[in-house]
């Protein structure tokens, strides 16, 4: 279910806007500026333009530290009301509401076992809980090392990086086809369980004209569904029935990476590396939340570039970043 | 034989209550989802963590949580003297057995159900505690893998010798023949997972090395709370977030 507000908004006639809600598909032109292409729709930044992105101040007393935290206590308190998403990958957004608001704050670094909140101090509120958090009587705790992360009003999640993806519905991926059945195309997401591609969820998809994809065919997807004990459900459309930028990526090479690397790509304002690299080479890519990312270009030679370079800089500082990306750019001269 | 000298010192100079130096490094495994290098002193082990993925065979599928595999192997150079020896042994298999029971304990397996994860862990040197070393891999492994837990459980060993407490046992203590109490807690949670002690001990000099261990667990999982939250801070500094 998409948020009627997100749906407002793929419908409007902005262009430009549609290019944020449509995915991570960046097009580079050689003397690219940021009026050329459009920004990612990060989740867990979310942002509608540069401008809007603000940090507010963490509000440190809701937060008691696990030491002070009481053990079970049986009071006449009424514990507040939690609602709880689907409990999948970290870096997920609690809801679809939370793109709209734009304080994301870190409050610190946890692992499995932290108590985080103590509910049975806290008033009659509702919080909503996101990936890497559970509910255990009447304590939230942890369940990933990761960090904290808070949004305004009430969201808490644990953001980390990991190689594995955890499917969760809304999520743009990187798909590789296994196998062809009847009624789906079975598909790689570096998930627990194989996505089903539903053979009719193309544009204008029909029973007579049922694409031919080839083992090993890499498709950017969206994940429609994601339940736990199913195998997760994808489409080549956007939430309008488009085709958008879903669809067989050809030609190109795909990368592996972590989860962590991919949400770094997405994020806005653009990294660094990528924007330092699209001064310089034109090149299209594609980035999955899942961990994968696609690079395109006219010369292999600049593919390989591109690739290495970003899958470097995820073991590099901010500052070792630019003198890498320098002294590369400088060959290319 | 003297295995505490009369100056209060063990046979590697260690102190009674004193714990051997740990080492501990995430991402050792390129290939695998999650992996870790585990050190006490020196006993050094690896492990490797895959999945959640779909489970290889289809009999052994549940459909209300994970499954947990999990394989213990020692290295032909781990010990002193070289030996071949076969695969899946009875003592192995029976590692193996503690090891899997162990991190199901702690694993929160009904997130994840119809999948399979699989945890290898393999001596590379062997000087008494692999047990605990290698669960204390494995958690470090499972935690870098991202495969969500309850808490992080921790294990270290404990004996009595020369009417001694010793925490920690290294090798030549622990071929000693005395009581060597092996114990698994769940730190934040205050449970005990794991508790294995093969030979008798008079009940109160039991619970006083029992509580030695517990405690041996605890600096284990401080030590180890902290290369998770230091490996953290790097993925973010990189990040520049």
């Amino acid at each position: 279910m998409l948020n009627p507000k997100i749906r407002a908004l793929q419908d409007g006639p902005d262009a430009r806007r549609r290019l944020m809600t449509g995915g991570a598909h960046y097009v580079f032109t050689k003397f690219c500026d940021y009026d050329f292409y459009g920004y990612a729709f990060s989740k867990e930044k979310p942002i509608l333009s540069r401008r809007l992105l603000r940090r507010f101040p963490i509000p440190r007393r809701q937060l008691p530290s696990s030491d002070t935290v009481a053990p079970n206590r049986t009071g006449h308190r009424r514990t507040p009301h939690i609602r709880f998403r689907n409990l999948a990958d970290a870096g997920k957004p609690l809801s679809n509401t939370c793109v709209f608001s734009t304080s994301t704050a870190a409050l610190r670094l946890v692992v499995p076992g932290d108590v985080i909140l103590d509910l049975s101090s806290m008033a009659n509120q509702t919080i909503k809980l996101g990936g890497g958090l559970r509910q255990d009587g009447d304590s939230i705790s942890v369940m990933k090392a990761g960090t904290l992360r808070f949004t305004k009003p009430n969201k808490y999640w644990v953001e980390s990086s990991h190689k594995r993806y955890v499917p969760s519905a809304g999520d743009n991926v990187l798909g590789v086809v296994v196998d062809t059945k009847p009624e789906n195309f079975l598909v790689d997401i570096k998930g627990p369980a194989l996505a089903f591609l539903p053979v009719l969820a193309f544009e204008g998809g029909t029973r007579r004209n049922i694409p031919k994809f080839e083992v090993g065919t890499l498709l950017y997807v969206r994940v429609v569904n994601a339940n736990t004990g199913m195998n997760p459900e994808l489409s080549c459309m956007d939430a309008n029935g488009k085709a958008a930028e879903y669809g067989v990526l050809k030609e190109g090479y795909m990368f592996e990476s972590s989860t962590g690397l991919s949400r770094t790509l997405l994020s806005s304002p653009p990294y660094p590396v990528l924007e330092a690299l699209g001064k310089k080479l034109s090149f299209e890519i594609a980035v999955g939340i899942n961990g994968r990312f696609w690079v395109n270009a006219s010369q292999s030679s600049t593919v390989i570039l591109v690739g290495n370079a970003i899958l470097k800089s995820e073991s590099l500082s901010l500052v070792q970043q630019k003198i890498y990306l320098e002294k590369l750019l400088k060959n290319i001269q | 034989m003297e295995y505490v000298s009369p100056e209060g010192l063990r046979l590697d100079g260690r102190r009674p209550l004193e714990m051997r130096q740990l080492r501990a490094e995430l991402g050792a495994v390129s290939r695998a989802d999650g992996s870790a290098v585990f050190e006490m002193g020196n006993t050094k082990v690896i492990a490797a963590v895959y999945g959640p993925r779909e489970v290889q065979q289809r009999s052994q599928q549940l459909n209300d949580k994970a499954l947990i595999r999990c394989e213990y192997t020692m290295a032909n150079f781990s010990t002193g003297d070289r030996m071949r020896k076969p695969k899946g042994d009875r003592r192995s298999t029976e590692i193996s057995l503690v090891i899997r029971q162990t991190m199901e304990a702690c694993i929160l397996t009904h997130l994840m159900p119809r999948s399979q994860i699989d945890i290898f862990v393999q001596v590379l040197q062997a000087d008494g505690g692999t047990r605990s070393a290698c669960i204390n891999a494995a958690t470090l492994a499972l935690a870098d893998a991202g495969i969500p837990m309850r808490d992080l459980v921790t294990s270290c060993s404990a004996g009595y010798l020369n009417s001694t407490a010793l925490l920690d046992l290294n090798y030549v203590e622990d071929s000693a023949g005395g009581p060597d109490v092996t114990v698994g807690i769940l730190p934040k949670l205050d449970k005990v997972t794991l508790l294995q002690m093969d030979a008798k001990l008079p009940m109160d000099i039991f619970e006083n090395v029992m509580q030695l261990a517990t405690e041996g667990c605890k600096a284990v999982a401080n030590y180890i709370r902290e290369v998770l939250i230091e490996n953290t801070k790097q993925l973010e500094n990189r990040r520049g977030v």
